[in-house]
C-alpha cells in the first residue's frame, strides 16, 4: 500500500532515493518480481492486477512486487496534525476520492443506479454503527475482569503435536543407509570407557545428542523443515547437521541468504501457518540481526491470538569462543528477557539430545543455545550413557549433575565444566563438598530443586559464561535471595564474564570466569578457604569499583 | 555451494550487460462498457458497499478518538488507531478475487484489509460453512451477542459478526477476534485467511515468506499477500523477505513438482 508516506517522512522525494517503489523489482532477479505500478484509488485495476498475479504465483514465477498507489487521508494517527503535507495536498486528493470517484463511474457507465448505490450505502452504514455499539456496550462486550491471569495463561501453549500432518515424511534414502547414522552407530555413548577416556573419533557427543533428535522429528513430522545459514552441504556450520544433507530433499533443508531477520521471520510465518520449523543462527552475536523477529515476532504472536496460534518453532544458535568480540557472546540474558521465549541451553550429550526432542515435540518457540566450546563433548554425568531410543527431558527442569552437602554451585552453560573443576579443587585442596546442579533451562524454570539444595547446603555460587551485568544468573540469585533468605549463610554470589569486550582466543582467560576465579569468589564473599591464597580480586571493593567504571 | 552448479571464471569474466525491462505504470486501461461487461451488477453493488464499511468503520474511530463520540455514542478508545481512510479501494482490490486459502498479513494500518478480506470471503462461503464457523469460534463468544441483536440472513449475521469481531478487538474485549488481546494494530483472523498484522514496520515483510514456505513445502493451496506499506521499504528485514523469497533454488535445485518460486507476493 503505496501512500506515500511513512508516518510523516516522505519515500517519495525525501527519505528514500527509488521514486517508484516498482523499480525495487528490477534489482531483484532477471523476472523483476513481475513488478509494476498499479492505480490503487481505482478498485478495478487492482483487482485486474491480482487476477494476473495469480496466475504468474500459480505457474510457480513468484515472487511479484505489487507497487499499488493510495493515499491516506486520514492522519497517521488520530493526533497528527499534519505539519508535513500541506492542506491543498490533502485537498486535491479527497477531491479524487476513490469512494466518490467509483460511484461517479459506476453511474456513468451503468453499471448499478445511483439510488441503489445510495440504499446500499445507508444500510451498510447503520450496520457498521450498530456493530460500533454493540462492541461498546460493556455487558454485552466485557473485557477481562481485574486479577484476570488471561493473558499469562496464553503466553505459551504448552502443547504436545507428535506431528503438524499425516501424510509420509519425505526423505531422499533409508535412514539405515545415512552415513551419520552409521557412525553413530559405531560410537561409544559416554566419554569414559574402562576409566579411560574414549577417543574422540569415537566418542558420542554434544552435536550427535542433537542430530539425533532432529532425525527422529524429520522422520515423525512430515511438515518439519530446517533452514539457515550453510545448513546443506557444509552440514552447518559446526557439522551439527553433516548427514542431514543427504537424507533430506532441498525443501526439508536448505541453505537460506545470510538474512538472519528472514530466517526466524520465515520461521515465525511457516509456523503460523501450522507446521514446524527449525531455524538456526549460525552465533549467538548475530541475534541483533533478526532482533525484531526474535523480540517482538517470535515471542508475541501466541498470545496475541490468545493462545489459538501455535508457534512450533526451535531456533538454534551456537554460543561461539576464542573468535573475539562479535562472535564469542552469550546473550542467553537477551533472550531470557523477553516473554513469550522458552530458553534452554543443554551443555551435555545426555542433556542436548533430550531437550531437543521435548522442543521439537512442543508448540511453543524454544530458543536453543549450544555452546561451541562442547560441541566435541562426550557424557560424563550419567553412567549408562546416552540412550539410543527416545525420550525427553522437561524444559523446565534443573539437573543435579554432581551431589554435595557443603556449598552449591550453579550453572547456566559450559560453565558447568568450569565448575566441575573448581568442586574438584574444592574437595581435594579443602574437603568441601560442593554440589553441582545444571540450570539446563532459564524459562520456564523450576525453583524447587535449587531451593532443597540451599536448603541442604546453605550457600550458592552461581556462574555462567555470559558477562556478569544482567545475566541469566543474576534473576536466578535474586529469586533464590527472596526464597531462601532464612537458609542462607551468605547472599548468593554471581559470577559471569566481565563486563568487556571478548578478546582474542589467547586472552580469554582473562574473560570467561575460571576456575579460580570460582574459588575467589567463594574464598572472598561465602566461605573463608583456610589458607587460600586469591589468584583474582573477587573482592565486594573491586565489584563497587568496577560497578563505579562501568566495566 | 552445491557442487552442481559451477562457477566459471571465463563466464564470470565475459563481457556484457544487464538487461532491464520496461516497469510498467498504471498500465491498466479498459472502457466503460468493458468494465461494466466484466462484473455483474451484484459483484459492483458488493465492491462498493465494501468500501463504504470500511470508511464508516474507521470514520467512527476517527470521530471518537477526535472528538470523543460518533453520532450521540460517546466513547473513550484508549488504544492506537492508524487509519487508512483514502485507501479503500486498494483494499477491496486485494480481496475482491481472494479466497480464504490465499493468506494476507498486514501492517500496523490494515483494519481495511482485514475488513476487505472478510467480507470478500463471507461472500464466498455457504450459509452452513459460515453458520458453522461462527458456532464454533470460540464456543459462539462472538457470534452470541451478535445474534441477539440482529435477526435476518446468515450472510447478514455473518457481516455484523465480523464487524463487530474486529470493533471488539480494538476495544479489548473479551468477545474480540482474539479476546481483544491483539487490538488494532495486530488483529486478524485466520480461519478467512486473514493473518497478523504488524505493529512493526515492515515486520510482515520477513513473516510472509515463510508462510509462503509453507504452502510451497506442504503443497497448500493459495497465495501469501505481504501488505506493507512503502515507507516499509526501507527496512532491512523488508529487504531480506525478498531476498528469501526470489532465491534461485526454487527453481534451480527444489523437487520440480513444488513450482518454482515462492507462492508469495509484495505490496507496497
Amino acid at each position: 500500500m503505496n501512500n506515500f508516506y511513512g508516518m510523516g517522512g516522505q519515500p517519495f522525494g525525501e527519505t528514500m532515493g527509488v521514486q517508484f517503489i516498482a523499480r525495487i523489482g528490477a534489482g531483484v532477479n532477471p523476472e523483476q518480481m513481475h513488478a509494476e505500478r498499479v492505480n490503487g484509488y481505482d478498485p478495478l485495476p487492482v483487482i485486474d492486477a491480482f487476477r494476473r498475479k495469480r496466475k504468474l504465483l500459480e505457474e510457480g514465477r513468484g515472487p511479484v512486487l505489487l507497487d499499488t498507489i493510495t493515499y491516506r487521508i486520514s492522519g497517521h494517527s488520530p493526533s497528527d496534525a499534519s505539519s508535513y503535507r500541506s492542506k491543498e495536498e490533502v485537498e486535491r486528493w479527497l477531491e479524487a476520492d476513490s469512494i466518490r470517484a467509483f460511484r461517479k463511474k459506476m453511474v456513468e457507465i451503468g453499471a448499478v443506479p445511483g439510488d441503489v448505490l445510495d440504499a446500499a450505502k445507508d444500510s451498510i452504514d447503520t450496520a457498521v454503527f450498530e456493530m460500533f455499539r454493540l462492541a461498546t456496550d460493556l455487558e454485552a462486550s466485557p473485557r477481562v475482569g481485574p486479577g484476570s491471569e488471561l493473558v499469562g495463561s496464553v503466553m505459551f501453549s504448552n502443547r504436545r503435536i507428535e506431528k503438524f500432518d499425516t501424510r509420509q515424511p519425505e526423505f531422499l534414502q533409508d535412514l539405515s543407509q545415512n552415513p551419520r547414522v552409521q557412525q553413530i552407530k559405531g560410537k561409544v555413548r559416554t566419554a569414559m570407557q574402562g576409566g579411560k577416556p574414549v577417543p574422540k573419533m569415537k566418542m558420542y557427543n554434544v552435536r550427535d545428542g542433537i542430530f539425533e533428535a532432529l532425525l527422529y522429528r524429520f522422520a515423525i513430522d512430515p511438515t518439519m523443515a530446517a533452514f539457515g545459514e550453510e545448513n546443506r552441504d557444509w552440514g552447518g556450520a559446526f557439522a551439527v547437521y553433516r548427514g542431514l544433507t543427504e537424507a533430506l530433499p532441498y525443501h526439508r533443508l536448505f541453505n537460506s541468504p545470510i538474512s538472519e531477520a528472514a530466517i526466524v521471520g520465515a520461521a515465525v510465518g511457516y509456523a503460523l501457518e501450522g507446521g514446524r520449523v527449525v531455524a538456526e543462527l549460525m552465533y549467538a552475536d548475530f541475534m541483533g540481526r533478526a532482533g525484531d523477529e526474535l523480540f517482538n515476532q517470535l515471542s508475541k504472536w501466541q498470545a496475541m491470538s490468545a493462545g489459538q496460534l501455535n508457534m512450533p518453532v526451535v531456533l538454534r544458535i551456537s554460543v561461539g569462543a576464542k573468535y573475539g568480540a562479535q562472535h564469542s557472546q552469550d546473550w542467553t540474558a537477551l533472550a531470557h528477557h523477553i516473554p513469550g521465549l522458552k530458553v534452554v541451553y543443554p551443555v551435555t550429550p545426555y542433556d542436548a539430545k533430550g531437550m531437543m526432542n521435548a522442543a521439537l515435540a512442543g508448540t511453543d518457540p524454544v530458543v536453543f543455545f549450544e555452546s561451541q566450546k562442547v560441541y566435541d563433548y562426550g557424557e560424563m554425568f550419567v553412567e549408562q550413557g546416552v540412550p539410543e531410543g527416545y525420550y525427553e527431558i522437561d524444559l523446565s527442569e534443573p539437573s543435579i549433575k554432581r551431589q554435595g552437602k557443603d556449598l552449591t554451585i550453579m550453572t547456566f552453560g559450559p560453565a558447568l565444566y568450569t565448575a566441575v573443576a573448581a568442586a574438584h579443587d574444592l574437595e581435594k585442596r579443602f574437603g568441601i563438598s560442593a554440589e553441582l546442579i545444571d540450570l539446563r533451562s532459564a524459562n520456564p524454570l523450576n525453583y524447587e530443586p535449587l531451593v532443597a539444595s540451599i536448603r541442604k547446603t546453605g550457600k550458592v555460587l552461581l556462574v555462567c559464561d555470559a558477562v556478569e551485568r544482567g545475566c541469566v544468573m543474576q534473576t536466578v540469585a535474586a529469586t533464590l535471595t527472596q526464597l531462601c533468605f532464612d537458609d542462607l549463610d551468605a547472599p548468593p554470589v554471581v559470577l559471569g564474564s566481565r563486563n568487556w569486550i571478548t578478546p582474542a582466543a589467547e586472552l580469554e582467560t582473562l574473560f570467561f570466569p575460571q576456575p579460580a576465579w570460582l574459588l575467589d569468589a567463594i574464598h572472598e564473599r561465602i566461605l573463608p578457604l583456610k589458607g587460600h591464597h586469591p589468584q583474582t580480586n573477587q573482592t565486594l571493593g573491586e565489584l563497587v569499583r568496577r560497578s563505579g567504571l562501568g566495566v | 555451494m552445491p557442487k552442481s552448479i559451477v562457477i566459471d571464471p571465463k563466464q564470470a569474466f565475459a563481457r556484457g550487460a544487464i538487461k532491464l525491462s520496461d516497469i510498467p505504470v498504471n498500465a491498466y486501461q479498459r472502457t466503460g462498457e468493458q468494465e461494466r461487461a466484466a462484473y455483474s451488477p451484484e459483484e459492483f453493488l458488493a465492491i462498493w458497499q465494501d468500501m463504504c464499511a470500511i470508511r464508516q468503520f474507521e470514520t467512527i474511530l476517527n470521530e471518537i478518538k477526535t472528538k470523543g463520540a460518533f453520532q450521540g455514542l460517546a466513547y473513550n478508545h484508549a488504544g492506537p488507531a492508524h487509519l487508512s481512510i483514502g485507501q479503500e479501494a486498494a483494499a477491496v482490490g486485494m480481496a475482491f478475487s481472494l479466497t480464504s486459502d490465499d493468506h494476507i498479513y498486514g501492517s500496523h494500518r490494515s483494519h481495511g484489509e482485514i475488513l476487505a478480506k472478510g467480507f470478500s470471503t463471507i461472500r464466498q462461503w455457504s450459509d452452513a460453512q459460515l453458520l458453522d464457523l461462527m458456532r464454533t469460534y470460540r464456543d459462539s463468544a462472538l457470534l452470541a451477542p451478535v445474534e441477539k441483536a440482529y435477526q435476518g440472513t446468515v450472510k447478514g449475521l455473518a457481516l455484523r459478526f465480523f464487524i463487530y469481531g474486529a470493533y471488539s478487538e480494538l476495544f479489548a474485549r473479551e468477545t474480540g477476534f482474539n479476546r481483544g488481546l491483539g487490538g488494532s494494530m495486530h488483529a486478524f483472523f485466520t480461519p478467512f485467511g486473514i493473518y497478523p498484522n504488524n505493529a512493526i514496520v515492515g515486520g510482515s515483510g520477513s513473516i510472509a515468506p515463510g508462510a509462503a514456505l509453507f504452502k510451497r513445502v506442504n503443497r497448500k493451496p493459495g497465495m501469501v499477500v505481504c501488505n506493507i506499506g512503502d515507507a516499509s521499504f526501507g527496512c532491512g528485514p523488508v529487504w531480506e523477505g525478498i531476498t528469501f523469497s526470489a532465491m534461485d533454488q526454487y527453481r534451480t535445485l527444489w523437487d520440480a513438482s513444488l513450482g518454482g518460486g515462492l507462492p508469495s507476493f509484495s505490496i507496497a
